[in-house]
């Protein structure tokens, strides 16, 4: 138990410690402060055949064993030197979050560039699975697949970069913090019950295709409304209103609002993967849509940029 | 780990294969034949599984073939010698671990048992054509390694290999010669190996076996002047018993007192000349060493046995290289005792003991004198000196001195020992080398078997004196050496190829192993202390270190310079000395530049001084312009008082 605790205390320590030093950046360089070193395993076991040896040879006073040892123990040093040279100066960039969908494993478009590094293992602190980068030259771009994570918002934890490159007699490594998120949403699943009906009846009255109609009013602005439509020339005039042109059919329809009801546990994750599944079936077929969840209620916009609102909502139910 | 599940290439595995071949070869001194056999078969099991690319052994298979075959080499204990046994495991262990390899993760404890299995090489061989030949095995192991942790595809570039050799070479040569040497810290299991050389046992024929072999016995240089040729009589062995037929060691020698005896130094004369000469003992699997006349002084890891002889502390399994310094003189008498040793007469050989009893009266206690009158004897009667005399038989001597009359070094030194001692005078055999060959332009004189030789020393009032008969039959065999001494129809029975070109190379071959020899399998903590002491005696030690200390100061001096430059970058620097100066700093959201804007606008008084430094700030900052900046600088001093009256009115308002 004193044990667990201390423990625990210690890794708490670190990762304050590490948080100090190497805080969370959309670009680090791995320079000599946050590269680590020390023997692996098999270095350690090195380290006693150089020892083993110079026993042998003073033991036998044979200066060719003796040799032989030097030689060994000069390559170690040599080794820490270009172990610590694959990791020096390796930049890792990150440009947008992480998305899923539930059961899935998101992944992390990750910029990886270095002069030379070979024999990268790339992944997250405190996680077994690892992903080898056989050679980095230059710039190349990397998919850190994260692991099974249920619906919900997280923030990036440490990576952790290693390497055991040219001799396996060092382990080289470093966490950096990267400043991204990994967002989770609900899995889409369609639930037979009344909304899902009355959804279809609405969309199945939109058969008339947009191209046909003729523009016969207008209406203000709502988010997600195509730029084209827009009527550039009552902008100059009340910049602050966006008029857009109307097309007859698509007047009529409400938006449709979705709401979250109060739930919880599998209530919750079953209303929450319907919802997802509205959302996704509402944009494909243009439509626009408000939801509103216990905390947050966003107004009813179309576009990708809104289904990631709505889809982020969801998430963070 | 993600690595080490990475399939091994078959390459690999075909190197491995190669690497304990060669290793196999190199062990065959440790192997029974049997055993021999037993790799020879699993190493060709290898390679047929690589040639069909059949898959992996399991661990379960591998152990049930281990088992019987580790059995078998335990029961061989007794004949194979713990040495030899922990070879055979080692090799055991690389063979079998080498059948299981599938996986990188698999390869390491194989590369492991590898490295010591090649570093074991050295206790059998250290000449350097070999020593090349393992060292290459540890690259080729050590290529192994790389490979276990390389990406498949790639290569090695040779401008890459030769920068880590230039940072490793050093820190290689460097650790040689000067980390630290611990003399032997516990005796280890060594090669049991039939010894070499004179043995404790001098038989008639013994000398003349021992001279047909061409092999290297010792190398010797001298480190003051060369002492005259005649004086080149490498002692090795006393031989003090005699059965009427063979000399041997007396008890003494190997008695334990030795040690004991070995602290005191014996008492040498001043006049006599000292010679300072290093010797490099071949592997014999002997404790004894080789010594001129009376050493007085010799290194703390060598014994000092009776009768001035030198030994070492243990057989000598490989060369060994020491330092000594000899008197040219005769050796002391160590006691009463081995006076009264020295005087024993066996009944048999009548006729040599009666010669000798008739010199005793015809000269009675003057021992030069008998002694001329043997040599004198030994050149009047019909004596030959020949490498194939004739068989002799339970009268030895006195069929040598009075029938046969041929015979090599050691029928005339056991003759004359007899005769001398039925004289009343104490003799004994000494069994070593004479002579050499001197090589001119490396400087060292080279002793092979063939120089093994016999002679006497009798006792007179001044100590041991040297006595060889050969010289009175064949003064040649001192001068020349046993070529010359000998006819062609014996010289053809010497193994002597010297004559041809392969001959010569492999002279100026053996001159290379000698330079080998002499700086790394003889460099010894005496040399590294040397080494040490010549380094601290260096005069520019302290030049060095002031200079590379001011090179350390010069450095840091530059790296505080950049480090302050970076700190203070040009906005940085602006934006303080204005805020200095103003007094206040703009509110947050407000830029510098605006503030001072509606700074000149509130105080038309300073608006045109304000103006410039807004102006001269955004040129330093937003344009990196360093002259801007100086500018600023001056024109901040310049306007101090103004701007420091503005500061205040605005403290006061």
């Amino acid at each position: 138990m004193m044990f667990k605790a201390s423990k625990d205390w210690f890794k708490r320590k670190f990762a304050a410690w590490l948080a100090k030093r190497q805080p969370a950046a959309t670009q680090v360089e791995l320079t000599q402060s946050v590269i680590y070193i020390l023997p692996s395993r098999f270095g350690w076991w090195f380290v006693f055949l150089i020892a083993l040896l110079y026993l042998m040879g003073t033991n036998y006073q044979n200066n060719l064993i003796l040799l032989l040892s030097f030689m060994l123990l000069s390559l170690l040093m040599v080794t820490m030197l270009l172990a610590f040279l694959n990791m020096h100066q390796l930049k890792l960039s990150v440009k947008q979050d992480a998305r899923c969908f539930a059961p899935e494993r998101a992944q992390l478009p990750l910029g990886l560039s270095s002069k030379s590094c070979q024999m990268l293992h790339i992944g997250l602190r405190g996680q077994r699975q690892r992903q080898l980068v056989e050679s980095l030259s230059q710039q190349q771009r990397f998919a850190l697949v994260l692991p099974t994570l249920s619906r919900g918002y997280y923030p990036l934890p440490r990576l952790e970069l290693s390497s055991t490159f040219p001799l396996g007699l060092f382990r080289c490594w470093s966490y950096p913090a990267l400043t991204s998120a990994i967002w989770v949403y609900p899995e889409a699943i369609e639930q037979l019950h009344a909304n899902t009906e009355r959804l279809a009846e609405q969309a199945s009255k939109q058969t008339t295709p947009h191209a046909l109609l003729e523009p016969d009013d207008v209406k203000s602005y709502q988010a997600g409304d195509s730029p084209k439509r827009i009527l550039w020339r009552k902008l100059a005039s009340a910049p602050e209103q966006p008029v857009v042109r109307s097309y007859g059919g698509e007047a009529s329809p409400l938006p449709h609002w979705i709401k979250i009801p109060a739930l919880q546990g599998a209530a919750l994750e079953s209303v929450l993967s319907h919802a997802c599944f509205q959302l996704l079936a509402l944009e494909q077929q243009g439509h626009s849509y408000g939801l509103q969840t216990q905390s947050v209620t966003l107004a009813p916009a179309k576009g990708a940029l809104h289904l990631e609102r709505c889809l982020q909502e969801l998430a963070l139910c | 780990m993600l690595m080490a599940n990475l399939a091994l290439p078959r390459y690999w595995a075909v190197y491995g294969l190669l690497l304990q071949v060669l290793l196999f070869l190199l062990y065959q001194p440790a192997l029974s034949i049997a055993s021999s056999l037993l790799f020879a078969l699993l190493l060709t099991f290898q390679a047929w599984r690589l040639y069909q690319n059949k898959p992996a052994l399991s661990n379960r298979q591998i152990n049930t073939l281990l088992a019987p075959l580790l059995l078998l080499m335990l029961l061989q204990v007794r004949q194979l010698g713990v040495l030899n046994l922990m070879l055979h495991i080692l090799l055991l262990a690389a063979v079998a671990r080498s059948l299981t390899v599938q996986q990188r993760g698999q390869g390491l404890q194989l590369l492991w048992v590898h490295y010591f299995a090649i570093a074991c090489c050295f206790i059998f061989y250290q000449q350097m054509s070999m020593a090349i030949l393992i060292f290459a095995l540890a690259l080729l192991n050590l290529y192994l390694q790389y490979r276990l942790f390389a990406p498949a595809e790639s290569t090695l570039q040779p401008k890459r290999l030769l920068s880590i050799f230039a940072l490793s070479f050093p820190l290689w040569l460097g650790m040689f010669l000067l980390f630290p040497r611990l003399p032997p810290l516990w005796q280890l299991p060594n090669q049991n190996m039939a010894s070499t050389g004179l043995g404790d046992e001098l038989d008639p024929g013994s000398i003349e076996k021992l001279v047909q072999s061409d092999a290297l016995a010792f190398r010797v240089s001298f480190l003051n002047e060369r002492p005259d040729k005649a004086d080149w009589y490498w002692r090795a062995k006393v031989y003090e018993d005699f059965d009427g037929r063979r000399w041997q060691v007396n008890a003494r020698f190997n008695s334990r007192q030795r040690r004991a005896m070995a602290t005191e130094l014996p008492a040498f004369s001043a006049s006599a000349p000292l010679v300072k000469y290093q010797i490099l003992a071949e592997s014999s699997y002997q404790t004894d060493l080789f010594s001129l006349g009376l050493p007085v002084s010799w290194p703390a890891n060598l014994v000092a046995k009776p009768a001035a002889l030198m030994a070492s502390q243990t057989p000598l399994t490989q060369r060994i290289s020491y330092s000594l310094q000899s008197r040219l003189q005769p050796i002391p008498l160590a006691s009463p005792a081995e006076k009264q040793l020295n005087l024993l007469q066996d009944t048999a050989n009548p006729q040599a003991r009666a010669f000798g009893a008739a010199l005793a009266t015809q000269f009675p206690a003057q021992p030069d004198k008998v002694v001329q009158a043997l040599s004198a004897y030994f050149q009047q009667e019909p004596f030959f000196y020949t490498l194939t005399p004739p068989r002799l038989g339970q009268n030895a001597i006195d069929q040598f001195l009075y029938e046969t009359r041929s015979g090599f070094c050691s029928h005339y030194a056991s003759a004359t020992a007899v005769v001398l001692r039925a004289a009343g005078i104490p003799a004994r055999v000494v069994g070593g080398y004479l002579g050499g060959n001197w090589q001119e332009n490396q400087q060292y004189l080279q002793v092979r078997q063939r120089d093994a030789h016999a002679w006497v020393e009798y006792l007179t009032a001044s100590g041991w004196q040297r006595y060889d008969p050969t010289a009175a039959i064949a003064p040649e065999r001192i001068l020349e050496g046993i070529e010359q001494t000998l006819s062609d129809n014996e010289r053809a029975l010497l193994s002597g190829w010297q004559d041809n070109w392969l001959g010569q190379l492999a002279l100026q071959w053996s001159h290379l192993d000698y330079v080998w020899s002499v700086w790394v399998l003889g460099f010894n903590q005496q040399d590294q202390e040397q080494l040490w002491q010549r380094l601290r005696r260096w005069e520019y030690w302290s030049v060095l270190l002031y200079s590379l200390g001011a090179l350390l100061l010069l450095g840091a001096a530059v790296m505080l310079r950049q480090w302050v430059r970076q700190r203070a970058d040009h906005a940085h620097q602006a934006w303080r000395w204005l805020t200095q100066a103003l007094g206040t700093a703009p509110a947050a959201g407000c830029t510098l530049s605006s503030w001072l804007t509606t700074l000149a606008e509130q105080n038309p008084a300073q608006q045109q001084a304000l103006e410039r430094l807004r102006k001269l700030y955004e040129a330093a900052v937003f344009n990196d312009d360093a002259a801007a900046l100086r500018l600023l600088r001056r024109e901040l001093r310049l306007q101090r008082r103004s701007l420091r009256r503005l500061a205040r009115q605005r403290k006061s308002a």
